[in-house]
């Protein structure tokens, strides 16, 4: 198969019909009752798939991780925004962090699982083991987090995921490990 | 996964927020890790996806007053 990029014309309609959802949502959004919000969510409807073949063994490839746990370094960048659209914000997880350094900031997940142990979420302990033992050829030099519950679904695709994606070609990542949660 | 069609996709039935299994267990964290970077090579078309057969192995996980469970196997 050839490559075939993620298509783009669905932007301009999801913002119409966004700016329709947002006022009778909010008040759902606001009581927690998703179910009933997202019951006329303009959710995209895509007719291709994205792809790109895999040409190189794993362990001469190098790979980047992108969680949707909303993981971020508390000493260095704030917490995702709790609010009623979530938060479409990126933080940038350098390759060497240690993983006590991180915290994070998704009242939609059980955070306690991730604080108890931030592999469930961005497995870089057992990459860098997998790494050393030469099944993985590398990692990033930079990993990537967003927060999964993000509703203006536009300014994700506009914004924070071509920034990912030119961030991570221009640190020459084969693979990207999209975790979502 | 067919509305927002991922390019290749793995499935693990793990309650939401813990998608490479339990707290603490490391082993099975890793054998997930692996089955995962494997699907990257052995899928050869878009939208291609692997199901993998692991179980929730600990108690449903709280998040406000409701147990989460392991997803159905879809």
């Amino acid at each position: 198969m050839p490559p075939m990029k993620a298509e783009q014309d669905w932007i301009e309609d999801f913002r119409v019909a966004y700016g329709h959802w947002l006022p009778e949502a909010l008040p759902l959004l606001e009581r927690a009752e998703y179910q009933a919000a997202f019951r006329f969510y303009p959710f995209p409807e895509f007719d291709t798939t994205p792809w790109t073949p895999v040409t190189k063994p794993l362990a001469a490839s190098r790979l980047g991780v992108v969680t949707t746990a909303s993981v971020y370094r508390p000493a260095v960048d704030p917490p995702f925004v709790q609010g009623p659209e979530g938060d479409v914000s990126l933080r940038r997880i350098p390759g060497d962090v240690t993983l006590a350094d991180l915290d994070v900031s998704h009242s939609h997940i059980p955070e306690h699982v991730a604080r108890q142990d931030m592999n469930t979420v961005l497995p870089l302990d057992h990459l860098r083991a997998l790494v050393a033992a030469g099944v993985l050829g590398g990692l990033a030099g930079t990993h990537f987090s967003v927060m999964g519950y993000a509703t203006r679904a536009a300014d994700l695709a506009e914004t924070v995921a071509p920034e990912i994606a030119e961030a991570l070609v221009q640190d020459r990542v084969d693979l990207a490990l999209l975790v979502p949660v | 996964m067919q509305a927002v069609k991922p390019p290749r996709w793995t499935f693990v039935r793990s309650p939401r927020g813990s998608m490479f299994g339990e707290p603490g267990n490391r082993d099975k964290q890793r054998r997930v890790l692996l089955d995962v970077l494997t699907a990257f090579a052995t899928i050869q078309e878009p939208g291609g996806h692997v199901k993998l057969a692991y179980r929730w192995e600990a108690p449903p996980v709280m998040y406000r007053g409701t147990g989460l469970r392991e997803g159905p196997n879809a």
